[in-house]
């Protein structure tokens, strides 16, 4: 028993390199989507904006495509990699776009 | 403060309609164009950009087929848009401000402290610009010190004298002299006659009487003795004072000729200015030679509009004079003559009484001579 434990048991060296360690490749380029229920929804690395009117946002999101529903619709904020949409959403869908 | 930077910042308000819309706003992200405020209006959105952006945002526009309109400019930049080009309106009062920055060494104003009266102020400014300290000139605390010490000692009116300066301005602060007493000496001095005449009235206040009233005496003879000898042979010694008053005949001559040069004005007054600032002096007007001409100059504060500049505006007056040969009436030589004679008299005499005179005048190869006998009664202790 005691030799089983030594071999799972990490080297110091090893906890450290696992602790200074980086991310997958691409972690930070994955779409997200984040909803405060204060009506605040923030999206990272969305692919395109597909439609935009008053009532509807759709986002290519590359597998899914997101489309928000709501009223007064407003990106606050329009930056390299990251939306901020505000107003009040009514409802959201979620579809399969290009993998399906 | 947000509103502020806002404000301060060129933004552009503008709208996106037509073509693919959303594919401009993707495009917009994609490249990094910060984009804020999108709100979709029929047939587009309406978005707010910082104005460098914008002729990024137009291209990647054109080639979605949208049409953007500018609806506001907003920020310093588009509301100074009248002055761009026009740097010298900017520069003009940062150049201002830098140059009133580095004149704090110089002297601005002079100012004295209240209690100086008018006279006492006109004294000080005229010893002050003697010793090249005027409004303009670049002061250090060493010269002051120095010239604090150069007023004493050339003036007696004051007892101490301060200068205080402070950004620009130099404050003059002094305390006039109390009055010395007179102090007489004491040593041991006869008074004599400074006149012939007959004693009227003899007053010893210290020593020892020599005439007395009635007798008649000499030019230099005793009138009070300093020193008197006692029974033992010892000299007394004291210090003569006292007023022997007495009745004096004397005359005065004076020859005036009725023709005569003299440097006359010619009735013309020549101005020169010119503007002292720091070490140097920049003349306004060309130098005016002219001989025998008298000069004054005059300092005043150069000043626009009641603002104190640190600099002087130096007058200089010329009075032109001329060679003129003067032709008197003997009646005027006379005239003359008769003040030269009594300034004489009243010079020699102050508190003379005068009880009769006698004038005579002759002339003689164009020069009168006059001649007054006057009778007086006069103080001739001397």
């Amino acid at each position: 028993m005691k030799r089983k434990q030594k071999k799972n048991q990490a080297t110091p060296w090893q906890e450290i390199k696992a602790l200074v360690r980086q991310p997958e490749e691409g972690f930070y380029r994955q779409p997200i989507l984040h909803i405060n229920c204060f009506g605040q929804i923030e999206i990272e690395n969305c692919k395109q904006i597909l439609r935009y009117n008053e009532q509807e946002i759709c986002l290519d999101m590359g597998l899914w495509q997101v489309s928000i529903f709501g009223d007064s619709l407003e990106l606050c904020n329009a930056n390299k990699g990251q939306l901020l949409l505000t107003g009040r959403v009514f409802r959201t869908e979620f579809s399969y776009g290009k993998a399906e | 403060m947000a509103n502020f930077w806002n404000r301060l910042f060129a933004t552009i308000h503008f709208t996106a309609q037509g073509g693919r819309y959303e594919r401009f706003l993707t495009l917009c992200t994609q490249q990094g164009i910060p984009i804020i405020n999108v709100q979709p209006i029929p047939g587009g959105v309406c978005a707010t950009v910082p104005a460098r952006y914008y002729k990024q945002c137009s291209v990647h526009a054109r080639r979605c087929r949208t049409r953007l309109n500018v609806t506001k400019r907003q920020g310093l930049w588009f509301q100074l848009k009248g002055y761009h080009g026009r740097w010298g309106l900017l520069l003009g009062p940062i150049v201002f401000l830098v140059s009133i920055g580095m004149m704090q060494q110089m002297l601005w104003s002079i100012r004295y402290d209240s209690s100086l009266t008018q006279p006492q102020q006109q004294t000080i400014q005229q010893l002050l610009y003697s010793m090249d300290i005027y409004e303009g000139a670049i002061l250090t605390q060493e010269k002051l010190v120095q010239t604090e010490k150069m007023l004493l000692s050339q003036t007696a009116e004051f007892s101490w004298i301060s200068l205080n300066f402070a950004k620009g301005r130099l404050v003059v602060e002094a305390v006039p002299a109390a009055n010395k007493p007179e102090i007489e000496g004491n040593e041991a001095v006869d008074l004599v006659a400074k006149e012939s005449g007959t004693i009227l009235e003899i007053n010893v206040q210290e020593g020892f009487a020599v005439k007395t009233r009635g007798q008649t005496v000499a030019q230099g003879e005793l009138l009070i003795s300093a020193g008197k000898e006692d029974y033992s042979k010892t000299n007394i010694e004291s210090h003569a004072k006292g007023t022997v008053t007495a009745q004096v005949k004397k005359t005065y001559l004076c020859t005036q000729p009725l023709q005569y040069t003299a440097l006359i004005p010619t009735g013309e007054i020549e101005e020169r200015l010119s503007v002292k600032i720091g070490t140097k002096q920049y003349f306004l007007q060309k130098e005016i030679a002219l001989p025998q001409s008298l000069k004054k100059i005059t300092h005043k504060q150069l000043s626009v509009l009641g603002f104190c500049l640190p600099a002087t505006l130096e007058e200089e007056v010329v009075v032109p004079r001329v060679q003129t040969t003067i032709s008197l009436q003997p009646k005027q030589a006379e005239q003359f003559a008769k003040m030269a004679c009594m300034q004489q008299f009243y010079s020699e005499f102050p508190d003379a009484q005068i009880l009769s005179m006698q004038e005579e005048s002759t002339t003689e190869q164009g020069d009168l001579t006059y001649k007054i006998t006057l009778e007086f009664i006069a103080d001739i202790a001397n």
